[in-house]
């Protein structure tokens, strides 16, 4: 190998691996930090929800459901494409495009395929009632008041 | 006062177009008969012309909007109600936007049945596909901007359209769709990052990559000898010379571009903006109340535009959203790779047979997208259980399979690429324009099925 042609590829190698590491930390650039977010989120006073009833917190995107027994909380997100639920007769509908679940959360018909994530709720040690978005329970799981 | 003197040789008039900065995108000379109004239409220039306006009104809309999550709504009301001629600013680039997706894709159908793709234009082609994805992109972009109810639930679909992937089941280091949300979003939800983000993309990377992609397709169109034009007018035409043609120049197809080529563009520019201005005085462009991150509108529809994929994911959002848009321009980015016969190019439909295909293809793409819908209709109940089959099993994958079936049918019996890409393209039209209408009159409350007159 002459002289030459071994400079020229140790230029050529040099870059290309430059380029490579300079591209790909230019394209970690937008990626997001994302997930940092709270996503424990307190009720106050559970006296302001009606009994048998779903109440919607409009702030954290979650249907309440007090009975006397206790309360739940599901997601009032779609899981289709993430749109709003609103209380229907048997359950939520999606004014987006249509999908309805029921009581449970359960996907019944229209698009979406996924049920509903019911959250956990717990009691503080010091009372509070606190919805924890990270974890998922059952729709039977209730918070015994 | 300085006179104007007009070039008048014919070497004048070859450098008043060779020597000038704006002028020497066109060729010197051309083939006459790309200035046959049926032909091409103009497309291609109405639409650089509605892209001439987008950019002048944009930048005059930029001395008042303001790119924040408290502020954006209200500078729109401002440009509307105090900014003096704002609101008829707005109403222009709100229209012209919408001329320019509309005529977009009329020049992509012109271009696709006059076979301007073949004869080393491929890559005219494929610079025109970008440039399709960067009108959308720019529609896209700028509907989130005056962050009203359309704004924000329009991208939250869209960005979930996009994390469909997880509809796979997959996890989410590896999930390309949450990638792809997560870069468009700024995070998890539509928010500040999200609207600076697209602020960003809508007045710097898309307005350069725009121009620089025009610059490319122009450049490469002229490479490829001008216009697609047919083969065998160009041996008929006879000798004879017009005022046009060049007499020192031994091609006397050829006519000087100096002065018709820029009279008929000027025609066009002028046409155009006073369509766009007539619009902009008579209409003004919808504001929706500010965007309500628990409330989305119901229901809620995206522009015309995107209601085609609206009504497909309403059937499924990965195979709707995803897969079906995909196939569909994989689908048009391949028309030049397997379309070789080039015989007939330059010629609407390439003649008669091709045009017969087309209305067959018409014929038979109406009732099978109006079946869909129908079906689309039915309860979802058989799937109880095992709902994740409507990605595969829905009236939008059946359509796609029963439209590349009958452009098969076609290819194997006249044994033509060309017609059979006319077969895939045609139905795929029709199909995109009866679902873009289902979704802007027949579906009405949580995106049931109601017929527009209102039973």
């Amino acid at each position: 190998m002459k002289r030459r042609e071994f400079l020229n590829r140790i230029a050529f190698g040099t870059l290309i691996t430059g380029g490579a590491v300079v591209t790909s930390a230019v394209l970690q650039i937008p990626v997001p930090q994302t997930g940092a977010g709270s996503r424990r989120h307190g009720i106050g006073n559970i006296n302001q929800y009606p009994l048998n009833h779903f109440t919607f917190l409009p702030e954290k995107n979650i249907y309440l459901y007090r009975d006397r027994k206790g309360i739940k909380a599901v997601s009032a997100i779609c899981t289709h494409l993430g749109c709003i639920l609103q209380r229907s007769d048997a359950g939520f509908r999606c004014p987006c495009h249509g999908s309805k679940f029921n009581n449970r959360g359960e996907a019944v018909s229209g698009p979406a395929i996924r049920d509903l994530d019911w959250h956990s709720v717990i009691r503080e040690p010091d009372g509070r009632i606190m919805i924890i978005e990270d974890i998922s329970v059952s729709p039977e799981t209730l918070l015994e008041i | 006062m300085p006179s104007v003197k007009l070039p008048l040789s014919a070497l004048e008039r070859t450098r008043a177009i060779s020597k000038n900065f704006f002028l020497h995108i066109h060729s010197a000379r051309l083939d006459p008969y790309v200035l046959k109004p049926n032909f091409t239409f103009g497309l291609g220039v109405v639409a650089v012309s509605l892209f001439i306006i987008l950019m002048c009104s944009g930048i005059l809309l930029l001395f008042y909007y303001t790119p924040s999550v408290e502020r954006a709504y209200f500078s729109i009301l401002d440009i509307t109600y105090v900014v003096s001629g704002g609101r008829f600013l707005r109403n222009l680039h709100r229209w012209s936007a919408h001329g320019m997706v509309f005529i977009t894709l009329l020049h992509l159908a012109r271009v696709f049945y006059t076979g301007a793709y073949s004869r080393g234009r491929g890559l005219v082609w494929y610079s025109g596909l970008i440039l399709l994805i960067l009108v959308l992109s720019f529609s896209f972009s700028g509907y989130l901007l005056p962050w009203d109810q359309l704004a924000y639930w329009a991208v939250t679909i869209a960005a979930n359209i996009a994390n469909a992937t997880r509809e796979l089941g997959l996890p989410a280091y590896i999930d390309p769709g949450r990638f792809v949300k997560n870069i468009l979003l700024g995070g998890e939800q539509v928010g500040q990052a999200t609207l600076t983000r697209f602020f960003m993309l809508h007045v710097v990377f898309l307005p350069v990559s725009t121009l620089f992609m025009l610059g490319y397709h122009f450049w490469r169109m002229r490479k490829s000898d001008g216009l697609c034009t047919p083969v065998q007018l160009s041996s008929q035409k006879s000798e004879e010379s017009s005022e046009n043609t060049d007499p020192d120049h031994p091609d006397k197809t050829k006519w000087l571009s100096w002065p018709v080529l820029i009279w008929a563009e000027t025609a066009i520019f002028v046409g155009t903006l006073a369509v766009v201005l007539f619009f902009a005085l008579l209409l003004d462009a919808p504001l929706r109340a500010i965007a309500d991150p628990a409330l989305p509108d119901n229901p809620a529809k995206s522009p015309w535009y995107f209601l085609g994929v609206q009504e497909l994911v309403s059937y499924s959002a990965f195979s709707g959203g995803i897969v079906i848009p995909l196939l569909l321009l994989t689908g048009l980015f391949l028309i030049p790779v397997f379309d070789h016969e080039d015989t007939a190019a330059g010629i609407w439909f390439s003649g008669g047979k091709g045009l017969r295909i087309t209305l067959l293809s018409v014929l038979f793409a109406l009732p099978a997208a109006a079946g869909a819908i129908a079906v689309s209709s039915l309860s979802t109940a058989a799937f109880r259980g095992y709902t994740f089959l409507t990605i595969l099993i829905n009236p939008g994958t059946m359509l796609t399979l029963l439209y590349v079936a009958w452009a098969i049918l076609v290819g194997k019996r006249y044994r033509s690429s060309r017609f059979s890409a006319i077969a895939l393209f045609t139905v795929s039209a029709v199909g995109f324009i009866v679902l873009t209408v289902t979704g802007i009159w027949f579906r009405g409350m949580d995106w049931q099925f109601s017929w527009p007159w209102g039973v």
